[in-house]
């Protein structure tokens, strides 16, 4: 049995586009393909992909990338040390996603907030059709890839923002579609592999995550064997070398960085020395299931078991082990859902083959050209202005009091929002935070800690006695505004529908 | 078709082989053999995970349920006065409002033990219901896949996860209702076409105890509906059952349907569950186990872990489903993830199937080969260590001091001038029983202060969302009980308005402050 049939179940049916031979190229696209109906729904994909994802621009991270990236242009070295914040100011720190950073920066620097949109929307519509591929590649029935997508697509919206981690997702892809073409033609640019790794330690903490993949991929066809309806072929002694000289480079490139060794330690460090940032924020918590996208991965986890109820679908040893751990780590913590989406929906695309396949001989082409047309005309008229992306700002950053801080010197210490450190930083550079959300340096000085005590009340006023802090610049309807707010030690200076700055009256 | 799990495959040889020894090996065979060594096991580990606080995942279960003091008063009010309330008599909020006593035949339970044992009194009966529900779902799996090593593995397994929901409320006698329901479904499954005539017993009781009579209702439905079709596709299999056979289900539904009209309440109480759905849905959105089931939980973790395992052993080794039981797994595991306490119904379902799958690799018990001396000698050994486990009052005491306001209440009973009290609601159940006659803010019985549209102020309240000295006005709040820590407690310390007039590790006390010679309260810190 070959390595490309070997998972096709025996009721796998025959389907207009599928392939007989081997050959898995893509297939060549005519004009007369542009309006065809699997180019309308993928179109409706790029569609709700923006549609999900452009009011998710502020992400509290985008601002101190910014800021990294700002620095690296004006003082052509990368920062080894704090300079943003008073609390941990001087202290060693590593920026572990320096080059992702920087297609953000530039992207702002030609067109403010509007680069940084676009930038976004073109990263997850290129993952999302890097996801499509990977679902034709597998079952070769188009309809059935897009119906697997749209899962992905659902699951990822976790992770929908300017975030250095789409980098991170677009190398999983990338990744993944390599290591499918060398399985089921022996062959495939692994040189390619190293290169990635490469690029993806120095932009994304989820390089980890791929070696993962990577040496899963690798230790599946150690074994051979069929275990009901697992399945796994060994590799052969050259199938064998290539991938473990391709993974031995590709583990050799990950120290091809600035920290050397200790930006390959991060992610174990992250792991193990993070736990208030894990408790505490909300992309690591657990999936909610009583919001749609939880619903949705309900409803997949079902009908992935009722498939192995009810079909002959005979799995891969690494696709099984792979989408084990993906939904694993996804349902314990909702950003890894990005993740399982992307492992999960090859395989759906192949379970799917049931779903009727394509015929080209009825298509109704004008149809199709109607509603790409229309979707295109109705993405340009929604697309937001830069009005829109600077509302969206205003209505979670304090933009609002930014004029009276250029106005004002603020003389002291401030305590600031949690989610608004970065803003600062980006906006008011003069400014030293008490924390912003790179979580990790204010984590392992115990700083995110004494954070969390005072934005929960448990000790507001110890960490502010603590800290010398003169100044609070909060969200107006937070906790702990109110009740500074009703302290006599504490006056307001300034107080927006967003933000409230208070002033102790005497600094202990 | 037997009666017993058909796990011994020759159960002539073996009465032979002993018949002619006398009544009392026999009679030790049976005590002593090696599924009741197993039950005990099964008992061992349930009864763990209740009372022991250095269980592996869940321990310290007896004080953990804030609602276990107002039940008790509940129950002890319906034994005192003969009477079923029907009005609000236990706060100051909604004092009048209609309310009925929803689990009252539990709570009369929980009355009586605690009239009777006190604190020791309802740890034994909370140690009781788990191992109960323990040996019942070592039972019901092991009319599953008639093996008791797979069924006491099974079970074992899911009791992580099960005793998630060990705490002292009428529920837990409702989870033992749902258990004899299935394990009377499974015997009818089986050929044993009686086992159904106990269920509308079952369910009157159970419509008096507990809401989740409702799940027996589906499971009826589900078992009914499963009856009627005929196909196999992959690894599901339905077969449709004689016509009367089905015919004596549907009816038997109809009796228990029946049944569960007959209350104090009539049917209104058949209909609670109704009324949760379309009028609770504050509660559902706030109440912690109605949230989404927390996979940082290590019980849930051990939930997850089963999910997936079993996936994992489907595909490797397929085993066959009845319709029912993959229509009622899909329901549980559905239901668990959105709302968690849903988690023992998942973990009910969930281990007959386990154990089906589990006795593809163990083999059946042979009784011929069974050492009853040495399971006796392990039995008395499991006793023994059980009655250890067991807390002490004066551990159960400190337990309770820890977790509840014992200090504020003394200081309560000795100053009743402390007027209308803001509390917690685990607290005001505490409260309710802890010092009778005395109102409280709110308390564990949410659906009276949803309808009174009191636990949204809470809520707000609790979280600061809204002004605090707005909400105290609105409800001429004198006084405040909260946890050191609390939010409120920091906002009332910086407020001038209030003052602290009691405070231990546990409680603290704030009263809105008076003139000098308006007050009668004073100020007490309690002994270290």
């Amino acid at each position: 049995m070959s390595r490309a049939a070997a998972n096709h179940g025996p009721q796998k049916a025959p389907c207009a586009e599928t392939m007989t031979s081997q050959n898995i190229s893509l297939p060549r696209f005519t004009l007369r393909d542009v309006f065809s109906f699997p180019v309308m729904l993928v179109a409706w994909i790029v569609l709700v992909v923006i549609r999900l994802a452009e009011r998710n621009l502020p992400d509290p991270d985008i601002w101190w990338h910014l800021r990294n990236a700002q620095y690296l242009f004006e003082n052509y070295h990368l920062p080894s040390f704090d300079t943003y914040s008073f609390t941990v100011a001087g202290q060693p720190w590593i920026n572990h996603e320096w080059l992702a950073e920087i297609p953000y920066y530039l992207a702002y620097r030609t067109n403010g907030l509007m680069g940084i949109e676009i930038l976004m929307l073109v990263l997850l519509e290129a993952i999302f059709l890097g996801v499509l591929f990977l679902c034709y590649q597998r079952s070769r029935h188009i309809k059935a890839s897009i119906l697997a997508c749209w899962i992905a697509v659902f699951f990822a919206t976790i992770n929908f923002g300017p975030r250095t981690v789409l980098f991170g997702y677009a190398c999983i892809v990338i990744l993944l579609a390599v290591l499918e073409r060398f399985r089921t033609r022996q062959q495939a640019p692994l040189w390619i592999l190293p290169v990635l790794f490469c690029l993806w330690i120095n932009s994304h903490g989820s390089w980890s995550l791929g070696i993962l993949i990577f040496g899963f991929f690798i230790v599946s066809g150690f074994v051979q064997g069929e275990w009901g309806r697992l399945m796994s072929q060994r590799w052969t002694a050259p199938e064998l070398r290539k991938l473990l000289v391709a993974f031995a480079a590709s583990c050799a490139a990950l120290f091809i960085n600035p920290y050397g060794y200790r930006l390959v330690l991060y992610p174990l460090i992250y792991a193990t020395r993070l736990p208030l940032n894990i408790a505490s924020t909300e992309e690591w918590q657990t999936v909610n299931l009583h919001a749609l996208r939880g619903k949705v991965v309900l409803v997949v986890l079902a009908g992935l078991f009722c498939s192995a109820l009810m079909t002959n679908y005979r799995w891969r040893l690494s696709d099984l082990g792979l989408l084990l751990f993906a939904f694993y780590s996804g349902l314990t913590y909702e950003r890894f859902l990005f993740l399982a989406g992307i492992i999960a929906a090859p395989v759906i695309a192949e379970m799917l083959y049931f779903v009727p396949p394509y015929r080209p001989e009825i298509d109704k082409r004008w149809l199709n050209a109607a509603i790409i047309v229309g979707i295109l005309a109705f993405v340009s008229y929604r697309f937001p202005s830069p009005a829109d992306l600077d509302k969206q700002v205003a209505e979670q950053y304090p933009s609002e009091i930014l004029p009276y801080l250029e106005s004002h010197e603020l003389a002291g210490r401030v305590f600031n929002f949690y989610d608004w450190g970065g803003y600062l930083e980006w906006n008011v550079p003069k400014m030293k935070v008490f924390v912003d959300s790179r979580v990790d340096i204010f984590e392992y000085a115990g700083v995110f800690g004494d954070y969390l005590k005072a934005h929960t009340l448990v000790d507001a006023e110890g960490v502010l006695d603590k800290y010398q802090v003169r100044y609070v610049l909060f969200p107006s309807q937070q906790p702990l505004t109110k009740a500074l707010r009703s302290n006599p030690d504490w006056k307001v200076l300034y107080s927006g529908q967003i933000s409230t700055l208070l002033e102790r009256q005497a600094v202990k | 078709m037997t009666h017993l799990p058909p796990d011994d495959p020759s159960p002539e040889s073996k009465v032979a082989s002993i018949g002619d020894v006398g009544i009392s090996k026999k009679a030790l065979h049976g005590v002593f053999s090696f599924p009741v060594f197993l039950g005990a096991m099964v008992v061992v580990c349930a009864v763990t995970m209740t009372v022991w606080d250095h269980a592996p995942v869940i321990g310290g279960k007896v004080f953990v349920e804030g609602d276990t003091w107002w039940h008790i008063a509940v129950g002890e009010r319906i034994l005192s006065s003969h009477t079923w309330p029907t009005r609000d008599g236990y706060s100051f909020t909604v004092s009048g409002s209609p309310w009925i006593a929803y689990e009252w035949l539990g709570e009369i339970v929980l009355a009586f033990v605690a009239r009777w044992g006190g604190l020791p009194g309802i740890t034994a009966l909370l140690v009781l219901l788990g191992a109960a529900i323990g040996l019942l779902i070592y039972y019901l799996s092991w009319l599953r896949c008639g093996n008791c090593k797979a069924a006491a593995v099974a079970t074992i397994l899911v009791l992580p996860v099960a005793a998630a929901t060990f705490t002292m409320r009428p529920q837990m006698m409702g989870y033992i209702l749902l258990l004899v329901t299935l394990i009377c479904l499974e015997r009818y499954q089986q050929g044993q076409s009686r086992a159904l005539w106990i269920l509308p017993i079952v369910f009157l009781v159970w419509v008096n105890t507990h809401s989740s009579f409702s799940l027996g209702l589906l499971v009826l439905g589900v078992y009914w509906m499963a009856g009627l079709f005929e196909f196999r596709v992959g690894f599901l299999e339905a077969s449709r059952r004689p016509a009367g056979k089905s015919r004596h289900l549907l009816w038997m539904t109809f009796l228990c349907l029946a049944a569960v009209m007959i209350t104090p309440y009539g049917p209104r109480l058949a209909l609670y569950p109704v009324e949760v759905v379309l009028r609770q849905r504050f509660i559902t959105s706030v109440a912690t186990e109605w949230q989404t089931l927390q996979l940082s939980a290590p019980y849930a973790q051990v939930f997850l872990a089963l999910l997936l395992g079993l996936f994992l052993v489907q595909i490797v080794s397929p085993a066959t489903y009845r319709i029912e039981a993959l229509a009622l797994l899909l329901f549980a595991i559905v239901e668990t993830f959105i709302h968690a306490r849903f988690v023992m119904f998942s973990a009910v379902i969930l281990a007959p199937i386990l154990s089906t799958v589990v006795s593809k690799w163990l083999p059946p018990y042979v009784r011929s080969r069974d050492h009853p001396i040495v399971n006796a000698a392990f039995i008395v050994v499991i006793l023994v260590s059980l009655l250890e486990l067991f807390p002490s009052a004066a551990k159960l005491q400190k337990n309770l001091a820890a977790n509840y306001p014992v200090g504020a209440v003394q200081y309560l009973r000795s100053h009743p001038e402390v007027g209308p009290m803001f509390n917690t609601d685990s607290w005001g159940s505490y409260l309710i029983w802890a010092i009778p006659g005395r109102k409280v803010f709110i308390d564990g019985r949410y659906d009276i202060y949803e309808y009174g549209g009191v636990l949204s102020d809470y809520v707000n309240l609790i979280h600061l969302r809204e002004d605090p000295d707005h909400g105290m006005q609105k409800y001429g709040l004198r006084a405040v009980l909260l946890s050191p820590g609390n939010d409120l407690e920091k906002y009332f310390e910086n407020s001038p308005a209030w003052r602290n007039v009691y405070r231990d590790s546990t409680s603290v006390i704030f009263v809105l402050e008076k003139s000098p010679d308006s007050g009668g309260v004073t100020t007490i810190t309690a002994p270290k």
